[in-house]
């Protein structure tokens, strides 16, 4: 049976407790970044769509004059 | 008057952001039982929530769209430019509910998806609204628009499923933290951070769904314009 006082386990639960809470760390970082990836890959998306049509109409505009 | 009224709402969205990011990441605490990884509910949540918002626009404009199309072919117009936006925005939210969900899940449940029936619907209507975007994307003709709005009126019946789907059915996705059982419910202390980036996300959400609609509308005239310049040639 594990006790708490068992020097070793005990800091070999430890170590367990710190790994768990370094790969939450690293899985919120990773869910934040991705969030922001895909926000931000969309605007920027939008912006080169947004910069294309402007240069269409004034494509368009010439070419009815 | 509209570029100050349109920067003053650019910086509010931002600085909502850079507020809801601080209060979930430096104000609410860690979960007693999940720890930092619950976090990711600050991001899962509203932007799911954003993302039924925007399938209910899309939604909208898909009925005006069938209504209008032969009596007011100009606000039939205006209605597809709001489909196709909100349509779009849904999916771009959508996706990110369904990545930060297998991140939270694999740290939560030991497991990256599996097909109950929250994940499973959820995922059923990211892909009926990636498949509305890509009929849009590669089909043409007068129907095209019908056809989308057809179908944008049927993915949207998916949204009501996704949402009830954790209290019709047993599901490995916890129960609804807000309207659910007498044991649902959130610590007071998460609640400010939940709701300021409920606030701040959905205030993002409705500024890139205003900017899809300027293009899209854009897109209209241009295509306008090239048929009258092609009847005139």
């Amino acid at each position: 049976m594990i006790g708490l006082d068992d020097p070793f386990q005990s800091d070999k639960g430890e170590k367990n407790m710190e790994q768990a809470a370094i790969l939450d760390h690293q899985f919120r970082v990773a869910a934040y970044v991705v969030t922001w990836a895909i926000q931000l890959g969309y605007l920027l998306w939008l912006a080169f769509k947004w910069r294309a049509q402007k240069r269409e109409e004034a494509r368009l505009n010439r070419n009815s004059r | 008057m509209k570029k100050i009224a349109i920067s003053l709402y650019v910086a509010i969205t931002l600085a909502l952001m850079a507020w809801g990011y601080y209060q979930a990441i430096y104000v609410a605490p860690n979960d007693a039982m999940q720890g930092e990884i619950f976090r990711i509910i600050y991001y899962h949540v509203p932007s799911f929530a954003t993302a039924f918002f925007a399938f209910a626009v899309s939604l909208a404009g898909s009925i005006g769209f069938l209504a209008f199309r032969r009596s007011h072919p100009d606000r039939a117009q205006i209605s597809d430019a709001w489909a196709l936006a909100g349509a779009e925005i849904g999916v771009v939210f959508c996706t990110v509910g369904l990545t930060t969900g297998p991140l939270w899940g694999r740290r939560a449940w030991g497991i990256w998806w599996t097909w109950d029936a929250r994940l499973t619907t959820t995922l059923v209507l990211w892909l009926i609204y990636v498949s509305y975007l890509l009929m849009r994307r590669f089909t043409a003709g007068p129907q095209m628009q019908t056809l989308a709005a057809v179908l944008g009126i049927f993915g949207a019946l998916d949204v009501p499923i996704v949402y009830m789907a954790n209290r019709w059915w047993r599901t490995q996705h916890p129960a609804p933290v807000f309207g659910g059982d007498s044991n649902s419910g959130m610590d007071p202390s998460m609640v400010g951070a939940l709701m300021w980036n409920m606030v701040a996300w959905f205030a993002w959400g409705l500024l890139i769904l205003g900017l899809r609609y300027r293009v899209e509308r854009q897109h209209q005239k241009i295509a306008a314009a090239e048929a009258q310049l092609a009847l005139e040639a």
